[in-house]
């Protein structure tokens, strides 16, 4: 499982990123933009997951109920066969990214 | 020196006492609607003839001598303006011979009669068509076409200084100047200073700054310009600037809009971003036009956009990923690629729902 400085550093997540943004706040939207782009392509429709993590990042305050919940409903669209190996794993990535930011913080390091 | 005399000027050495010459200034000044036939010109020299001394028409006109002796050493014209005489200001000139177009390099060498008759022939032919004559300091100091949108200079800097502190935390004043043409200002940004220099990639020791420029007369317009500032105090021109011409509909409302587009790397996109997957779209072809006129980065592209955007529950966060992707998508030199990179850029800051409509 990768920490949050590690994804925050990935080179895919690089154009995400801003010198006055949380490593939180940039991690999650490289993690939104991938949700959206499943839904913009036809796979799944994620924008109830997005929408209320978005918030989050906009409010500049972490709620763990709201990752929660969305970590249930990114598992639940997994448990659904017929989406495919790909969505499988954009949504593995998303889960990664979002278990990294819920336990940064956790140990109180955004 | 009076501040009248055509070519009174200060440099100021605290913010508030531009901000405070600025607002007197505002005080003294009036913006008169009239129709260009309403207006009649006449030279000093003629005007002498009918009031035979210096003192009687300086007495006509309500004004001290001195300031009738300075027009008449510059631009030795009065402007009736609906029957009342002003002096003419020698900052008008540059809104005289180009906003109401009376063209033409010899016009100014015109002996001041001629001159006069030739700018009345002009303003009969205008007829009923509306100017704004602005007098300040007891001068006409502009006369603006009807296009001509007020701006005042002290608001400008009073408004565009608030903002800077918002965003920049705390602004140092470095110096500030003014006259009949325009005003200046020089701020910086030393508290963020290691920050925007780390987004930037420069050396430490510069600090980041902007130039604020504005006349509110004959040049009527507003530039802002980021800068870098040595610790010499040298300034040099960081990227982008914010220009806006007082015309139209175009308002300091517009000019703070631009503000975050300077230093533009000084920013929390995450943020941004997320807040515009909160905004639906209900014509995003139309956005999308708008947005790339907005951003001067050709509205033919939107055609090309168009074909990868969603179809359904569009929102500003797809819209302005694919303005992101537009240079990517182009085949056009690495130097234009840069130059359309940095316009792109600027789309973050758009106010989408503000060109969410079919018109």
């Amino acid at each position: 499982m990768k920490t949050l400085p590690e994804l925050k550093n990935a080179p895919s997540v690089k154009r995400f990123d801003s010198v006055l943004a949380e490593d939180w706040q940039t991690v999650l939207l490289k993690s939104l933009d991938t949700l959206n782009r499943l839904e913009k392509d036809g796979y799944v429709f994620t924008r109830h997951i997005s929408r209320p993590v978005a918030k989050c990042i906009v409010d500049g305050a972490l709620n763990n109920s709201i990752i929660n919940a969305a970590i249930n409903d990114i598992r639940e669209i997994q448990e659904e066969k017929d989406h495919g190996q790909f969505v499988f794993n954009k949504l593995s990535e998303v889960l990664e990214s979002f278990f990294a930011v819920k336990t940064a913080n956790r140990e109180g390091g955004k | 020196m009076k501040k009248g005399y055509d070519f009174y000027s200060k440099y100021v050495n605290a913010f508030s006492e531009l901000l405070l010459d600025l607002q007197e200034r505002e005080v003294d000044t009036k913006r008169i609607d009239v129709c260009a036939n309403k207006i009649r010109f006449v030279s000093i020299a003629k005007a002498l003839e009918k009031y035979k001394t210096v003192e009687a028409l300086s007495a006509k006109i309500g004004i001290d001598i001195e300031l009738l002796s300075d027009t008449n050493d510059h631009t030795k014209m009065i402007a009736c303006v609906e029957g009342v005489p002003y002096l003419l200001g020698r900052s008008s000139w540059i809104s005289i011979s180009g906003r109401i177009d009376i063209y033409g390099g010899g016009l100014a060498a015109l002996e001041p009669d001629d001159k006069a008759q030739l700018i009345n022939a002009r303003l009969a032919q205008l007829g009923d068509n509306l100017i704004k004559v602005v007098i300040v300091n007891q001068k006409i100091r502009a006369m603006m076409s009807r296009k001509y949108a007020t701006i005042p200079a002290n608001e400008v800097f009073k408004q565009v200084a608030e903002k800077a502190r918002e965003r920049f935390a705390s602004t140092k004043f470095v110096t500030g100047f003014y006259n009949h043409e325009f005003a200046f200002a020089q701020l910086m940004f030393p508290e963020v200073a290691q920050k925007l220099s780390e987004a930037y990639g420069l050396p430490e020791e510069l600090t980041p700054g902007i130039t604020v420029i504005t006349s509110d007369t004959g040049h009527a317009g507003v530039k802002i310009v980021g800068s870098w500032v040595s610790p010499k105090g040298r300034f040099q021109q960081a990227g982008t600037e914010v220009y806006l011409r007082h015309e139209n509909s175009n308002s300091l409302e517009k000019v703070l809009e631009e503000l975050p587009n300077l230093f533009i790397k000084y920013q929390n996109m995450a943020l941004k971003l997320a807040a515009l997957m909160g905004i639906e779209i209900k014509f995003p072809a139309t956005v999308l036009k708008k947005a790339l006129k907005e951003l001067g980065a050709g509205e033919r592209n939107a055609k090309m956009l168009l074909e990868t955007l969603p179809t359904n529950d569009v929102t500003a966060y797809d819209i302005c990923m694919e303005l992101f992707s537009l240079p990517a998508r182009l085949d056009i030199a690495e130097t234009s690629r840069l130059e359309l990179e940095e316009k792109i850029a600027k789309a973050i800051n758009l106010d989408f729902t503000k060109l969410d409509n079919d018109k």
